[in-house]
């Protein structure tokens, strides 16, 4: 069945019913989270994309901590919000056709994202990630199915080593160390809050 | 053109843990017990040294129930692989892949660059995805180059021996369940033999939800369980696609030994 995209990410999936969000706030996590992303992945200074940000306030804590941060999201109701919030450094976009050349950032944050793609796209998805990747590619995404979890979009969730395994055959390396080192960072300062990433390197 | 082996180990995952608990985080593995050949494999003792000895060996050691001994009052030292007096399939199959197999402390591994996390006595559960992690790439890379492989796993019994955190143990077996499913699944793409196996099973033997867990006095650099949450049970899992049915771990090291004569 054809969805779109654009609309099913719409004010009802932010504001609660086919999310489990209840309004995508501006959290006060969201600057420790660019803190410790920028300090583990020495990011100041560099190039980074966060695809499928949904309204780009992760993008806008980088931005103060000089990291050259881009965001894209396909939802027409981000777009309506980055208005609202007069945010930059944002587009309209698909992750499924990232707009910027091969190796354009340092590193890719794909946060919450995978998950939402269908299995039958997950190779475009993946194969347009590592494209765009120079350095790291950092994949957050459920490990599992678990009851409390009501977002109806949640159609592609596997085991970290499923990512794992799919994203080596992108000659991409899994960085258990960095994994480590933020995981352990994130369990501390912002539990199931951006609190672990798989780190792939090239 | 002779049959290839894949065997997977499962320290502590037993016929018992599998289908009354741990089943629902693993399964496929689950699900494995029911479409292939499955057997419960009744022990006469629940000892990690001794049973992974008799399932490589085909020797049961009777005296071999601890990974060390004593040498001087409370002091003690590893047991080395040459102490032990048998002949590991291993060595009569030399070209075969070998990933953290628990015979001796640390495990043995052969033909890999596999090194064993924590003296296989991981105890985080970041070591345990390590463990898992690690596992997977190198059998992976080993079915790849169509060599036999034997696979040990030590996590669920390091795991279940200090902790009945569900979440923990969701987290732990889902991850484990996912590499025991591209391992079979690439052993029955390359028209692998393969083998699940256990030592021992788990059961719960307090109330507790978290144990502890210490470094030895005399080997700090090997950590001890000092307050057990589960302890061993005495019967093995055993699951394949051969179609032979087992009754002792004896068998496995038949069946294992015929397939790479044949």
């Amino acid at each position: 069945m054809h969805v779109n995209r654009r609309q099913l990410f719409d004010e009802e999936y932010f504001t609660g019913g086919l999310s489990n969000y209840e309004g995508y706030l501006r959290d006060h996590r969201f600057p420790r989270v660019a803190r410790a992303l920028t300090e583990v992945f020495k990011l100041e200074g560099k190039r980074v994309l966060d695809a499928g940000c949904a309204v780009p306030y992760l993008v806008d804590e980088l931005t103060r901590l000089n990291v050259h941060a881009v965001g894209f999201d396909i939802s027409d109701y981000c777009v309506k919000q980055v208005k609202k919030h007069r945010l930059k450094n944002f587009l309209h976009a698909d992750a499924l056709f990232i707009p910027f050349k091969d190796k354009s950032f340092y590193c890719v944050i794909a946060s919450e994202l995978v998950e939402h793609i269908p299995h039958d796209l997950e190779d475009q998805l993946l194969n347009e990630l590592v494209r765009v990747t120079q350095k790291y590619l950092l994949i957050r995404t459920p490990f599992c199915h678990n009851p409390d979890d009501n977002d109806k979009t949640h159609v592609n969730i596997h085991p970290h080593m499923y990512w794992i395994t799919k994203i080596e055959q992108y000659g991409m390396t899994f960085d258990f160390q960095l994994f480590v080192q933020y995981a352990r960072r994130g369990h501390r300062e912002f539990p199931l809050f951006f609190d672990e990433f798989l780190v792939f390197r090239w | 053109m002779r049959n290839h082996l894949l065997v997977i180990g499962a320290d502590g995952l037993g016929y018992d843990s599998l289908k009354m608990h741990l089943g629902q985080h693993m399964p496929f593995t689950y699900w494995l017990s029911t479409a292939r050949t499955c057997c419960r494999i009744k022990l006469k003792m629940a000892v990690s040294p001794r049973n992974w000895t008799l399932i490589f060996s085909g020797r049961d050691l009777k005296w071999y129930t601890l990974y060390i001994k004593r040498v001087h009052d409370d002091r003690w030292r590893l047991i080395k692989r040459w102490e032990l007096p048998v002949v590991f399939i291993w060595d009569e199959f030399p070209d075969m892949v070998v990933i953290n197999a628990p015979v001796v402390i640390p495990p043995i591994c052969r033909n890999t660059g596999f090194k064993p996390i924590a003296y296989g006595l991981g105890y985080t559960v970041f070591e345990w995805l390590k463990e898992i992690n690690d596992i997977r790439y190198y059998a992976l890379k080993a079915l790849e180059s169509n060599s036999d492989v034997i696979a040990v796993f030590t996590v669920i019994d390091r795991m279940l021996h200090i902790t009945a955190n569900e979440k923990v143990i969701r987290r732990v077996c889902v991850e484990l369940d996912e590499v025991i499913r591209q391992l079979v699944a690439t052993a029955e793409k390359k028209k692998y033999k393969w083998i699940i196996i256990s030592d021992h099973g788990m059961r719960r033997i307090s109330p507790d939800i978290q144990g502890n867990i210490a470094p030895r006095h005399d080997m700090p650099f090997i950590r001890t369980v000092t307050k057990a949450i589960h302890g061993h049970s005495d019967n093995a899992l055993y699951i394949s696609n051969t179609g032979i049915h087992v009754k002792n771990l004896q068998d496995v090291y038949r069946i294992m030994r015929r397939i790479l004569s044949q």
